[in-house]
């Protein structure tokens, strides 16, 4: 792994990983945590089985710079959907939220609607997830 | 001279309420990165809530520091305290990232608004104590929580470093340090207020906690001071209600 003058400008920013439902495969989320820790986030990672309102309260709590949420469950559209809601009423709507999973392509716009930033099914190669947030968090690509 | 910005952060201050997550939330981030500085608010030990008591809960790698937490904080709520936890969890030398993961072990239906936590990474400090820990439960105070909890990263041998920024100090000892010796080097023995003998339920807990008052009998003799050593089972929420009793001055 590259070790640069990124890993500093990331080190300040704070990432919430969360496992939204009932699914409890967290293989890929302990990735993603691990893969951004090592490239100097700050990553907190939720645990398994959290609703949409407990993601929402550990994000205000934490004060996250973006959410990243794991669902290989199926129930995304549902799931979003009340996530969005709890975001929203509690003026969070400006949060970057990205979401990993096995998530057809066809369910894209749908999510992308109701607020998605970025999505990144299985298959996703993960340096692209790096990439993706560094650019919306604006950590600069200069060596 | 107070600047504008100080002022400012005075109003911001004196109208958060400790349910208020959104606004202590953001105001532990600017004190974290050093955009405030609470050194130069004056009115600040003023307006600290003298009833407000900092504990420290310190101990090794997997101990059961964050769960032990978790009970205490319902204990709390038991006595309609209010709490904040700041859970410091260690930054990589190398990498500079840090996985904040005691959230995992924290029960995030808490029935109060009045419940609070932050993790924190400890950032680029060899003490594990983040530069702005200080401060933050200086703010904490001055909302008016009435317990702070302060967990520390896993320690070793000799991080201390704690006992400069707290009131109290509760020690989760590891099992591997169970005989005499071990006790008498341990840096940590130098601070504790009260030691919980961690997972009754999984481990056979004896040979620690004699070796842990071998230690003290030595070091207090006769005193009714030393420290009290507990046992119990922070996961199945045995012994936490007695050393809240003991710590708290119940």
């Amino acid at each position: 792994m590259q070790i640069n003058k990124n890993n500093r400008l990331r080190s300040k920013k704070r990432v919430l990983i969360a496992k939204l439902g009932l699914d409890g495969h967290d293989r890929g989320a302990k990735i993603i945590v691990n893969f951004l820790k090592e490239s100097g986030y700050q990553v907190i990672y939720s645990g398994l089985h959290k609703t949409a309102e407990q993601i929402v309260n550990i994000a205000i709590q934490e004060d996250v710079d973006a959410i990243g949420i794991s669902i290989l469950s199926g129930s995304h559209t549902e799931l979003v959907s009340q996530f969005f809601t709890e975001l929203n009423s509690k003026s969070l709507s400006k949060i970057i939220v990205f979401i990993g999973g096995t998530i057809p392509s066809y369910d894209f716009n749908i999510l992308k609607g109701l607020g998605v930033d970025e999505l990144f099914p299985t298959g996703t190669e993960i340096a692209s997830v790096l990439f993706w947030l560094d650019k919306t968090l604006q950590i600069s690509n200069s060596k | 001279m107070v600047s504008s910005t100080e002022e400012n952060f005075n109003k911001k201050l004196l109208n958060v309420s400790v349910s208020e997550h959104a606004k202590i939330a953001k105001l532990i981030t600017l004190i974290e990165n050093n955009e405030l500085n609470l050194a130069s608010f004056v009115l600040t030990q003023n307006m600290v809530n003298k009833s407000s008591i900092a504990i420290g809960i310190t101990g090794g790698a997997g101990v059961g520091k964050s769960t032990f937490i978790d009970k205490f904080i319902l204990q709390a709520l038991v006595e309609r305290k209010s709490v904040a936890v700041i859970a410091i969890d260690p930054t990589s030398e190398i990498t500079y990232g840090t996985l904040l993961g005691d959230r995992i072990r924290f029960n995030t239906d808490y029935p109060s608004k009045g419940v609070y936590i932050r993790s924190l990474a400890s950032s680029n400090s060899s003490t594990g104590i983040p530069a702005g820990l200080g401060d933050i439960i200086v703010f904490l105070k001055i909302l008016g929580f009435d317990i702070i909890l302060i967990e520390t990263v896993g320690i070793g041998q000799n991080d201390i470093e704690i006992h400069k920024y707290v009131e109290k100090i509760i020690t989760i000892p590891s099992h591997d340090s169970d005989d005499w010796v071990q006790q008498f080097k341990l840096g940590v023995n130098e601070i504790s207020d009260l030691y919980f003998i961690n997972k009754t339920d999984k481990v056979n807990t004896k040979t620690t906690k004699n070796a842990i008052e071998e230690y003290l009998n030595i070091k207090y003799s006769n005193n009714i001071d030393a420290p009290s050593v507990l046992e119990g089972s922070a996961l199945q929420n045995i012994g936490v209600k007695t050393a809240y009793d003991k710590i708290m001055g119940n």
